[in-house]
């Protein structure tokens, strides 16, 4: 009888504590790299949406508050320049003179990557979504049983998220098939050794979780995803709240020049 | 290849720092700005259902012309007040309205027949003369403009007493 065989098999097997122990422990680690990986992604899926939000922000409105500080600040200086006894004309065109001016240091400084990289709205697709989670699960540092794995890992996670953020998907499947072929890192060093290997990734892979958790909400907090959510929620109903905004800065800008004129 | 890793290690690096700027001046603007875009828009978006309701209320063509003043867009508060002027005539703060409507386009010449419109209509209204006042001034005609000024303040309008001092400092 199959039943009975296989029955037999499993109670002839017995596991000493350590295994017992071993296994219960490599169950849990399994299950914690799965989420592992899950919140890796959610982390840099989010930072790349607020990025790529960031960029567009700047490019759509940013760059028109620096345009309007600018002519604003022209109009109070030749106001100051027609009334070079009047003190209180003079400060308000060196505050307005100040105010362009960190717009526009403002502004350039925020603008620090290429254009065409950031271009488009964040969304990743699900295939590339399932080879990152794919790969994070394999090759995470947190993984990692000495400090020369870990460096080389943390290199490697490093490329992973680059290539996620430029949506290069080819990198990816790249990444993938050169740790799949490389020499597998030794396990079978005797149960002791690898128990306490297990149980020390165990508490790495605790320890990221929480510090992503505290990444994800430090951005959460920011300005700018606050800005992007309103943005996202808006456009459900079909409202382009980016373009509204650079309306209303247009017609400012409109009125600030014809004022400018308007004292020549 | 390490190069390549280390670049891009420097490139996640910039990327974060930039993220990890709670607060910025561009963007606390925008969000301010955002959340003045949304009260207008509630605001036209009720006196377009009233309007529909009654559409021969000179005063809700008058509001929504405020509204659409507020937001910048001031052809169409044009176009609400000479709604508002068609239904009313002899309603002063519709051409008030109007000639600031047109001061902010800078049609100077527009605003001040506007305001001696409100003015003829309702000899009292202070900021009237405040802001016919601001019209001469933009136009350089000095001395109306502090006569209208000083009017203004007679009436108990802040505005025009801090524009009369203001012109008179210049002279």
């Amino acid at each position: 009888m199959k039943n009975d065989t296989t029955m037999d098999a499993r109670i002839k097997k017995i596991n000493s504590p350590e295994e017992d122990e071993l296994e219960l422990k490599r169950i849990e680690l399994t299950k914690l790299l799965e989420l592992l990986a899950e919140k890796e992604l959610e982390l840099t899926t989010l930072r790349n949406s607020v990025l790529h939000f960031e960029h567009r922000y700047l490019m759509e409105v940013g760059i028109k508050y620096v345009e309007l500080d600018e002519i604003n600040a022209q109009i109070a200086e030749k106001i100051a320049r027609k009334n070079p006894q009047d003190t209180v004309f003079q400060k308000e065109s060196e505050i307005a003179r100040e105010t362009a001016n960190s717009t526009a240091r403002e502004f350039r400084s925020n603008k620090i990557l290429k254009e065409e990289e950031l271009s488009k709205d964040f969304k990743p697709s699900e295939e590339i979504k399932k080879l990152y989670r794919q790969i994070a699960v394999k090759i995470h540092p947190d993984k990692a049983t000495n400090a020369s794995e870990r460096e080389y890992r943390t290199k490697l996670m490093a490329e992973v998220n680059n290539a996620y953020a430029a949506g290069d998907i080819e990198r990816l499947r790249q990444i993938l098939q050169e740790w799949e072929s490389s020499p597998a890192s030794v396990i079978g060093e005797g149960i002791a050794v690898d128990l306490v290997r297990t149980i020390r990734s165990i508490s790495q892979i605790k320890g990221r979780l929480k510090t992503i958790e505290k990444e994800i909400k430090t951005i959460k907090e920011t300005e700018m995803h606050k800005m992007m959510m309103q943005v996202q929620e808006a456009e459900k109903s079909g409202r382009d709240l980016l373009s509204e905004l650079a309306d209303k800065i247009d017609s400012d800008i409109q009125l600030a020049k014809e004022r400018l004129e308007g004292l020549a | 290849m390490a190069d390549n890793i280390e670049k891009n290690s420097q490139l996640v690096k910039a990327k974060i720092s930039s993220l990890q700027r709670i607060s910025s001046n561009i963007v606390s603007r925008g969000l301010s700005d955002l959340a003045l875009l949304d009260v207008e828009k509630a605001k036209i978006t009720d006196f377009n259902k009233a309007i529909q309701i009654d559409p021969n209320d000179a005063s809700v063509y008058l509001d929504r012309g405020l509204a659409y003043h507020d937001e910048g867009q001031y052809d169409r508060a044009i176009d609400d007040y000479n709604k508002a002027i068609a239904l009313d005539p002899n309603n002063a703060s519709a051409y008030e309205y109007r000639g600031a409507a047109y001061c902010c386009r800078c049609q100077y010449d527009r605003a001040i027949e506007d305001y001696n419109k409100a003015i003829a209509l309702s000899p009292s209204l202070a900021r009237a003369y405040s802001y016919r006042g601001i019209a001469y001034y933009k136009k350089g005609i000095i001395g109306r403009a502090i006569s209208d000024f000083q009017k203004a303040c007679d009436l108990g309008d802040e505005l025009g007493c801090e524009n009369l001092h203001k012109a008179l400092r210049q002279r």
